[in-house]
């Protein structure tokens, strides 16, 4: 997993260093603390526990007061503890087991993000948004029969449809605000049981200017 | 100049939080939750049909293909265990002379797995960690050609078999009908003895005599 915490951070310090003088303004850094709930076959299948070990965040680039574009990564980790069971296995072997199952995400996509009522004399105003994004997700999954068990990587496509409000704070030059939203996540995946990673998440973070 | 600061501590925030807020799925767990309990059996065997059975009056200890024979206060705890719990099921506990219908074998099975560490960052850095002028020889580096080691770690199993000596002599050999297999944390313990090997019974239902 230390790997993939890497990959993140390289990809927010590649974008970070990368930034040229030549934008006004228009480079913004946006970082979130979030919530995830896991839906469908994550949620019936391994993972029913809301997540409340996870952060993200975006390097977007504003093209116009309602409409920007930026590349979006995170982190979100899944833990399960079931109480010891008796599980079947092939043949006629029986196994009785604490089953702990674990999922770490590290989505990486592009993210757009459009402000429907925001205009140039707006910037001081709340202002609703909604954003779409798609990339993949970095996957580890982790299944343990006691103390024995370990972990799988893989990548998986992964979409995003999001909103939320925008909560302006500082002036109109740095336009430093508070984000609040919600994001739908879809991410096909599998292996045994599972048939997707969806999850509905929930976030709360700053937005600031970088140039 | 400031939003890139501020920017470089948000970061150093979130890695922190990323790698300090994931579990260690093992670490959260009890000795007790640590271990596993498989069983298998003979489908086709009606364990109704047994009657008898003796227990083996020590347990083997099996260590990379080599065995002995030992009778700890822990291996005669599982011994009695086993005996308890097959009296539970219905079964007569004879002595080995009086042709039980059941033998069962009771074992400790040690696994030694080794593996390699690498060692270069520790060597790499070793003038940081021992400044040479210590040595009386300031401004020399170090040069050190090992870079790994080597480790082992041993883990134990045990290991239940009930064996057919019923019909051994018609069939020319002895079946093993069931076997049940412990493994995990402090399970060689004398006072956890009882509720692990009912935990193998308990999770086999067809194994009665009734």
């Amino acid at each position: 997993m230390k790997k993939n915490i890497s990959i993140f951070l390289s990809i927010m310090a590649v974008c970070m260093f990368s930034l040229s003088a030549s934008a006004q303004q228009r480079l913004k850094m946006e970082l979130d603390y979030n919530i995830s709930s896991p839906l469908g076959s994550l949620k019936n299948d391994f993972i029913n526990k809301t997540s409340f070990r996870g952060g993200s965040g975006e390097l977007s680039y504003t093209f116009s007061p309602k409409f920007s574009l930026g590349l979006h990564s995170g982190f979100q980790s899944y833990y399960q503890k079931y109480d010891r069971q008796v599980y079947k296995l092939s043949g006629n072997q029986t196994v009785s087991a604490v089953v702990s199952n674990t999922m770490e995400i590290v989505p990486v996509m592009l993210r757009g993000t459009y402000f429907p009522t925001a205009n140039l004399e707006s910037a001081k105003k709340i202002q609703p948004y909604i954003s779409a994004g798609a990339g993949f997700n970095l996957v580890n999954y982790g299944q343990y029969l006691g103390e024995f068990g370990g972990t799988e990587s893989s990548t998986a496509f992964a979409a995003q449809a999001g909103a939320g409000i925008k909560i302006p704070f500082g002036n109109r030059y740095n336009q430093t605000a508070f984000k609040l939203g919600a994001t739908y996540n879809y991410s096909s995946y599998k292996r045994n049981e599972l048939t997707n990673l969806n999850s509905v998440g929930f976030n709360a973070g700053v937005v600031f200017a970088l140039k | 100049m400031k939003s890139k600061n501020l920017m470089l501590v948000g970061m150093l925030a979130l890695g922190a939080l990323f790698t300090g807020c994931t579990k260690d799925p093992v670490a959260n767990l009890t000795e007790d939750e640590s271990r596993i309990y498989i069983t298998d059996h003979d489908s086709t065997v009606n364990f109704s049909s047994y009657k008898t059975f003796s227990v083996s009056d020590s347990v083997a200890v099996i260590n990379e293909g080599r065995s002995s024979k030992e009778i700890t206060a822990t291996d005669q705890a599982f011994i009695n265990a086993v005996k308890s719990e097959m009296q539970a099921k219905g079964f007569t506990l004879v002595s080995k002379g009086s042709t039980p219908n059941l033998g069962i074998n009771v074992s400790r099975i040690y696994n030694t797995s080794t593996g390699i560490i690498s060692y270069n960052n520790y060597y790499n850095n070793y003038g940081g960690y021992y400044d040479p002028y210590y040595w009386g020889y300031g401004g020399y580096g170090y040069y050190s050609p090992y870079s790994y080691a080597t480790y082992s770690i041993t883990e134990g199993a045990l290991s239940i078999d009930i064996l057919d000596l019923k019909d051994a002599a018609s069939t020319n050999r002895i079946n093993v009908i069931w076997t049940g297999l412990i493994r995990g944390s402090g399970i060689f313990n004398s006072s956890a003895a009882q509720d692990q090997v009912k935990a193998l019974f308990t999770q086999s239902p067809y194994l009665k005599n009734q």
